[in-house]
């Protein structure tokens, strides 16, 4: 990049911070500023974003807490000298 | 000149006696749910919004969602699942019962996709499609996805239902066409709440 596209460059950035800056109410694009009059969107734009946050830290907890409780199960299964072979599925649910 | 580096002879892979903690099949399936469940919780809360963001609801002119019949089209659903779940638990080693339970799965399952089809049509009629208002492009992409659920999930029921009667189908696949089945019935009492309800 030569010295004067790269002046342009940081002109054009310049600007568009300075428009950024100066003109938020202006842009109001944020959906809790659209919403910032209503109560009842505010509480549906809060319920969806604590349902949307916390719903994928609850489904990967859960299915990494099921997986810790299986590994454990697996372990007491060992210890009291139960032999489980892994892979090869049983073949036994063949319809008579 | 340089000379050729030694062949280094690699060492056949030492025999882990690893267990399996989950089938693959069952694992893959789980993730896919969760990935499923982020989809219909994007639209939940979309619906959410909208519904929370408009000032008289329904939409003026527009039908009122029929709450009764899907409710009952919904115990069908339930029941489906819970068939489902019962049979696999209870006749694990009894195959024959086993496909019998699928079967009636799978019939309450399609009961419940033909119901829904009906309702559609009748509120086709009546005026509520996907241009005519907010509450007609919601219904129709929300339980319309929900649907499409429904009949893939219903068509591999249905082709694991011949395939054991014509030969033994691995219980690790059977487990993860079950666990997407559970998903299709889990997930609709929430769609019926927020969506028929709120």
């Amino acid at each position: 990049m030569s010295a004067v596209s790269k002046a342009i460059w940081i002109r054009r950035v310049v600007i568009a911070l300075a428009v950024v800056v100066a003109t938020p109410l202006d842009a109001a694009a944020c959906p809790s500023c659209l919403a910032a009059e209503d109560s009842d969107v505010q509480m549906a734009f809060l319920s969806a974003t604590v349902f949307l946050s916390l719903l994928p830290l609850g489904l990967l907890g859960g299915l990494f807490l099921w997986l810790r409780r299986r590994s454990r199960q697996l372990d007491a299964e060992e210890a009291a000298g139960v032999i489980r072979l892994p892979t090869a599925p049983p073949r036994t649910n063949r319809a008579a | 000149m340089v000379a050729p580096l030694p062949l280094r002879r690699r060492e056949p892979p030492r025999s882990v006696n690893r267990r399996e903690l989950v089938p693959s099949p069952v694992l893959a399936m789980l993730i896919f749910v969760i990935t499923e469940l982020m989809f219909f919780a994007g639209f939940i809360s979309a619906f959410t919004i909208m519904r929370g963001s408009a000032v008289i609801w329904p939409p003026p002119g527009q039908p009122r969602l029929p709450v009764g019949e899907t409710a009952f089209n919904s115990a069908l659903l339930l029941a489906s699942g819970a068939i489902l779940f019962a049979g696999s638990r209870r006749f694990r080693d009894r195959p024959a019962q086993h496909r019998r339970a699928l079967l009636a799965a799978i019939v309450l399952g399609g009961a419940f996709v033909a119901l829904q089809g009906r309702e559609w049509l009748q509120l086709l009629a009546e005026g509520l499609t996907m241009h005519s208002s907010a509450l007609g492009s919601f219904f129709y992409l929300i339980v319309g996805v929900h649907a499409l659920h429904a009949v893939v999930a219903l068509g591999v029921l249905l082709l694991l239902w011949l395939r054991m009667g014509r030969e033994t189908v691995p219980r690790p696949t059977l487990a993860a066409a079950e666990i997407f089945w559970y998903f299709v019935v889990g997930v609709w009492p929430v769609l019926y709440w927020r969506v028929y309800l709120s």
